[in-house]
């Protein structure tokens, strides 16, 4: 019997890379391509954009990747043979810098830009795109009631991106054993996180633009974001999110449980 | 042309088409939405997909009218040198590249064919049966459509059943509501909108072109026009469909 499992998140957060990770371990060898991370780990954007619904593995498991809301129309297939979600977050804080890094967004428009994210609560961009706010995004796919509403067989793992860059090997242990392929080995996380480091993603990602690919469109640096901070914004940045925080009672929960707080 | 028809409104943005009657698939799909077969009686798809694509295959059943646009291929490879950005100098080697794969390869990835994968899959009736048993095919000339608007938009919305040419007032008013020079505008409108207001343009070539029918490729260089009548001599059924849409010249 075919099943989807989800590697769900909030566009734009090195999600290509945390594919890349967790293709590694699928298939316990390096990926060397992005159509070979495509055949192993598809993003069901992509597919759509090639015509092609997920192909569904007739004896087993497809994991795909997915920043579409559960609600939206191109998810509603998938809600009987949905069996796992492992949802990625990340400070919301960082979301917007890795947004302006990958969005190339001027300097003189970072605050602005800020301003724009927190009054729609997401990019407006993702919320016509069918990704959602950012909150639409963490609590549907989150929170249990959420989740079966749309998917009524599903469990779900949430994974904090950050602690997924300060221990891979911790966490993609984690996913493996929620992904329940028999017991986890760790030699095989090992070579795992080896071949699916961001160092190797990037290699893989210069050699497909070297052979004319545009490569995947994630934040430039790959990494937690180093070149844009939070406290180098203007402090009104900082003003509104705070405002935000303070008058958004879910949106501040969903922070404090994620542990996000300034 | 057809969504103002519909709409007997000049369409402001991709965006205010979506829910529509008259609404682009790859748009749709792309916002994670299919089409709202439940809102609507009948609903008209824009799509470049191969009718074969596991995307398009989803409506084989409920397709009952497909109207093919089809439009001169040394047009088609100009148009879309500039509608992909390739920079002048490098235009040549695009057309060639075009002419070696009988398409954009990019393209054909994407599930939209080769050049004649397209119009064979879409208008062959063998072919086109196959993919859609309960369909009707109309195929309409680009040229015709740009020589003559009106007419051109009265054959489709008879064919759909929309209307017809009765409607000549209508018709007119979809047609100067959809000129080249209001597409432009809304192009304009569409590049300054949303996460663009943050980000610098780059300097870029319209998507809406000037509309140019029958154009040689010699401009490209004489090699681009040799390698496009060896493809004509050498390809049997692709030399057999540019007769067939009146291409030969």
């Amino acid at each position: 019997m075919p099943s989807v499992t989800w590697l769900a998140s909030y566009p734009m957060q090195d999600n290509h890379w945390i594919r890349f990770l967790l293709a590694s371990y699928l298939v316990d060898a390096p990926i060397t391509s992005f159509d070979g991370l495509e055949s192993e780990l598809p993003e069901q954007a992509i597919l759509l954009r090639r015509g092609m619904m997920i192909p569904l593995n007739e004896t087993g498991r497809t994991v795909v990747e997915t920043h579409f809301l559960p609600e939206a129309d191109v998810m509603r297939r998938y809600g009987e043979i949905t069996d796992k979600v492992i949802y990625v977050t990340l400070d919301p804080r960082t979301s917007m810098l890795k947004l302006m890094e990958g969005l190339r967004v001027s300097e003189a428009k970072r605050t602005e830009f800020v301003k724009d994210f927190i009054a729609h609560r997401g990019l407006s961009l993702f919320v016509e795109n069918g990704n959602g706010t950012w909150l639409q995004s963490v609590r549907q796919w989150t929170h249990p009631a959420a989740v079966r509403q749309y998917f009524p067989h599903a469990e779900v793992l949430t994974v904090r991106y950050e602690d997924l860059i300060d221990d891979p090997a911790t966490v993609l242990h984690r996913m493996a054993g929620f992904l329940g392929q028999g017991s986890v080995s760790g030699e095989r996380v090992g070579r795992a996180v080896k071949n699916g480091s961001l160092e190797r993603f990037d290699a893989v990602k210069q050699a497909e633009r070297a052979n004319g690919g545009s490569g995947p469109r994630d934040s430039q640096r790959g990494a937690l974001v180093s070149e844009m901070s939070w406290v180098a914004l203007d402090p009104e940045a900082d003003t509104e999110y705070r405002q935000w925080l303070r008058e958004d009672e879910d949106f501040r929960l969903i922070v404090q449980q994620l542990g996000y707080e300034p | 042309m057809l969504a103002n028809y519909f709409r007997d409104a000049q369409v402001r943005s991709i965006a205010d088409t979506l829910d529509g009657v008259v609404t682009d698939y790859t748009e749709l799909l792309r916002v994670g939405k299919m089409l709202p077969l439940a809102d609507h009686q009948q609903v008209i798809a824009k799509t470049h997909w191969l009718p074969q694509t596991a995307v398009t295959q989803e409506y084989r059943e409920q397709t009952s009218k497909v109207v093919y646009l089809v439009r001169n291929p040394r047009d088609v490879i100009l148009s879309s040198a500039r509608m992909l950005n390739i920079p002048q100098a490098r235009r040549g080697a695009f057309a060639k590249d075009f002419i070696a794969h009988r398409g954009v390869t990019l393209w054909s990835r994407n599930g939209w064919g080769t050049w004649q994968e397209s119009v064979r899959e879409w208008t062959s009736p063998v072919a086109e049966h196959q993919h859609f048993p309960g369909a009707e095919v109309l195929a309409v000339r680009y040229e015709d459509l740009r020589a003559d608007p009106a007419t051109g938009l009265g054959r489709i919305v008879d064919f759909l059943g929309l209307g017809g040419l009765d409607d000549k007032v209508r018709i007119e008013r979809a047609v100067e509501s959809a000129s080249l020079a209001k597409m432009r505008e809304l192009e304009q409108l569409e590049r300054t909108r949303g996460v663009k207001a943050f980000v610098d343009a780059a300097p870029y070539d319209p998507f809406v072109g000037k509309g140019l029918t029958n154009q040689s490729l010699s401009g490209l260089g004489e090699d681009v026009e040799a390698a496009y009548r060896q493809w004509l001599d050498e390809d049997e059924e692709f030399r057999l469909f540019v007769k067939r849409f009146g291409y030969e010249a």
